[in-house]
């Protein structure tokens, strides 16, 4: 009797086990589907490969294509991945604009320069931005800037380079930046403006090495900074793989792997909420209205590198809700290390600011930033 | 300067069809082409043909009996008015003049490999559609002056299979289009089309298998198939290759010299995507491109094949996937020196119906992929 009372109990707490076991790790079963850019399929191959070694029985599915074409595939064809991976901005903001990205899970990990490549034989003897107004050169290519990140970098930089308005009429707009190097690499094009990495240094057989050269590489001051970008979409079904996800590639092993694969590694592991010294919690409804909010909290991530975390927490999905009740709050605020309340020194004396509603309505962003700073340096 | 001109013509097709993979798919579908125009019985699907024929069978067959035939659209009217003589429906020979120099199993495997699956599905889906609506409207239009009998007699032109003798085994005819039909998907997967792919890992193996299927096509054809008919099957790929290629080469270099001298502006300007801020197409601008590139195809005159090719260059070139398959569809079946030689035997008003039914059907079923089907992206333009 004894015997079988304890065969009982075994086989319960052994079935109990196991169902706790099966549920906890089921994420990971589940598949995690990314889209990526196809010009980097290298850097993202060795990352997937080094998280599955690391989280056994991860079920990655990426799929490659270009950018822009991600983009369609998602806004058009109904298609919701869990990730999606930009090169650039552009993409990136397509996507959230129509409101489909968790902007609270939006990270930056890698970035890119631009350069100035000709065909091989660079009949025009093209070697800087200001040879592209010469009489020789008729045709330069660039991927369509509208929905094309590199594109998007190009015309900015030959804007600022002065040269846009003389060379406008040569320019031939691509659908995909490959078709650019196509067009220059056959002879069609004498000139294009690209990133450094991929194809030139990451993937060059996608092109014919004796067909292509790098004539200059563009100073950073033409064009804004170019970072790439990885989010999960509201709409992902594998949350929290893909957070972990996320976070092993902007962690420094992550940024390692991405650096020996060509992609040069952001100053500091943007947003890495356990080294920060000032972890910033947002928890608002991230439509059109309160993204203004987003977008100036996340500006503290780049003026302070590696001291300032910024999560962004959309409380209109069911984890964002979950986590903005344990707060206490009742309606969008901010949260730095732990408290929504801080006393500031003002010409005035003292005064109390509680980091409520919207920028404008309790808190200003002076009196944001000067929190900020007493929290890094413990002045105001 | 020339020289480097020249590597810029080969460079053209360097990557689709100057390949062992375009061999080891073009050689079979000949050999198939050849034997479905040796040993299919030509006579037991055209007699669906007649004007009094079931409408549901005798369109369809229509459109297929293109199979049997590899042709362009100047030979094969005299076929057409043969058909139409011996009393032939109006709609259905009308179908067949449109479909057969589309259909055929040559010019769907050369268009799988050379530009790829979604263009060649939707040149079959859009040449049946197209082939068989103008076959019903023209019926429509022109009600047959001449009923024949029930069911129309075939011209010898088009019936290969009078004179040859089947194997006494039905089964050994089954499996020798088997035996084909796996050297061609086999053949057909070396070098494929996937950008990701560095290299055939299963090439050994693919080789030899082609290998040992040609050793079984060899027995079957020894051990059962009367000596006259395997004779007439490799005459009459003989006689395909040659009508083919020594067209389908030239042309080739020709489109490539053309496609090298010109200015891509003109070709972004006239057939390319025209785009909103998020990259999808604008339905007016794509219209026009695709109207513009069709009403080319229409009275371009492409023998066999070439303009499959030409397709290839200008889809390098940059011209929108909606123009491309305007050109794919319109290209083989018509083309002025085609109208011209029609009006002759069927008249103006049949010329300038087929002429106006054809350009406005091509029209809508290529802006249809265009607006719902996405880009074209060549592997050339992915792989080296």
């Amino acid at each position: 009797m004894k015997n079988k009372t304890l065969i009982i109990f075994l086989t319960l707490v052994l079935g109990a086990s196991f169902i706790t076991y099966y549920k906890t790790t089921s994420y990971k079963r589940q598949p995690l589907e990314i889209y990526i850019p196809c010009g980097m399929i290298v850097p993202f191959q060795e990352t997937i490969k080094s998280f599955v070694k690391e989280n056994p029985g991860a079920n990655i599915k990426p799929s490659f294509e270009t950018g822009s074409v991600l983009v369609r595939l998602i806004l058009n064809k109904g298609k919701r991945p869990d990730i999606f991976v930009s090169t650039g901005a552009t993409e990136m903001k397509n996507l959230v604009e129509k409101g489909l990205i968790d902007t609270g899970t939006l990270k930056e990990f890698g970035k890119f320069n631009l350069v100035l490549y000709t065909s091989n034989s660079n009949p025009a003897n093209i070697t800087n931005l200001n040879d592209l107004i010469k009489p020789e050169v008729k045709i330069i290519t660039i991927s369509d800037p509208r929905f094309n990140s590199v594109g998007s970098y190009a015309e900015e930089t030959l804007r600022n380079a002065g040269i846009w308005d003389s060379i406008k009429d040569k320019l031939v707009l691509t659908d995909s930046p490959i078709q650019a190097l196509t067009f220059v690499a056959s002879g069609k094009a004498q000139a294009g403006i690209h990133y450094d990495t991929c194809p030139f240094d990451t993937a060059p057989e996608k092109i014919d090495s004796e067909t292509l050269k790098v004539v200059q590489k563009i100073p950073a001051q033409y064009h804004n900074r170019i970072v790439s970008e990885i989010a999960l979409l509201k709409e992902a079904k594998n949350k929290k793989l893909g957070a972990i996800f996320i976070q092993f590639l902007t962690n420094a092993k992550g940024q390692e792997i991405l650096k020996k694969s060509g992609i040069e590694s952001i100053t500091q592991p943007a947003s890495d909420a356990k080294t920060a010294k000032v972890k910033i919690d947002a928890y608002y409804p991230f439509n059109e209205e309160h993204k203004l909010v987003g977008d100036y909290l996340k500006t503290f991530e780049k003026k302070y590198p590696g001291k300032v975390s910024v999560r962004l927490i959309d409380f209109r999905t069911s984890d964002g809700y979950d986590e903005w009740r344990k707060t206490g709050l009742s309606c969008g605020g901010i949260i730095i290390n732990g408290k929504s309340e801080f006393d500031i020194d003002t010409l005035d004396g003292k005064k109390t600011i509680r980091f409520l509603r919207k920028v404008d309505a309790f808190w200003s962003k002076e009196d944001f930033e000067k929190v900020i700073d007493k929290e890094i340096n413990g002045v105001n | 300067m020339l020289n480097q001109k020249l590597i810029e013509i080969v460079d053209i097709f360097k990557c689709c069809v100057f390949t062992w993979g375009a061999i080891t798919t073009v050689l079979p579908s000949f050999l198939l082409a050849g034997a479905i125009a040796t040993f299919v019985p030509t006579r037991s699907v055209t007699r669906f043909l007649g004007p009094k024929s079931n409408k549901w069978f005798a369109y369809p067959i229509a459109s297929i009996v293109g199979q049997v035939l590899p042709t362009c659209s100047c030979n094969i009217i005299p076929l057409f008015t043969s058909i139409l003589k011996k009393g032939c429906g109006t709609g259905p020979a009308f179908t067949f003049l449109y479909a057969g120099p589309a259909i055929n199993i040559i010019s769907i495997v050369f268009i799988f490999k050379i530009i790829g699956p979604i263009l060649a599905f939707w040149r079959i889906i859009g040449v049946l559609i197209t082939s068989i609506v103008i076959g019903l409207v023209m019926s429509i239009l022109f009600k047959d002056e001449k009923v024949g009998t029930e069911q129309c007699s075939v011209p010898t032109q088009i019936d290969s299979t009078n004179a040859v003798e089947m194997p006494k085994k039905k089964s050994s005819l089954l499996l020798f289009f088997i035996t084909l039909f796996l050297i061609l998907a086999i053949g057909s997967s070396i070098g494929g089309m996937n950008p990701l792919e560095q290299g055939d890992r299963f090439i050994i193996q693919k080789i030899i298998a082609i290998l040992l299927l040609a050793g079984g096509l060899v027995f079957l054809l020894i051990k059962y198939f009367p000596k006259e008919s395997a004779l007439s099957w490799i005459d009459e790929t003989w006689r395909l290759l040659k009508s083919i290629i020594p067209i389908l080469i030239p042309s080739i270099l020709i489109i490539g010299i053309l496609s090298v001298f010109i200015d891509i502006r003109w070709v972004h300007q006239l057939f390319s995507a025209q785009k909103d801020a998020l990259g999808n197409r604008i339905f007016l601008p794509t219209l026009k491109a695709t109207f513009l590139a069709t009403l080319f195809g229409e009275i371009m005159y492409f023998p066999i094949l070439t303009e499959v090719v030409f397709v290839k260059a200008f889809l390098k070139l940059g011209i929108d996937i909606g123009p491309a398959l305007g050109i794919l569809l319109a290209g083989p079946g018509t083309s002025l020196p085609g109208f011209l030689l029609l009006y002759k035997f069927v008249g103006l008003k049949k010329v300038l119906a087929y002429f106006t039914l054809s350009l406005i059907i091509e029209t809508i079923i290529a802006v249809t992929l265009s607006m719902y089907m996405g880009d074209y992206l060549c592997a050339c333009l992915i792989a080296k």
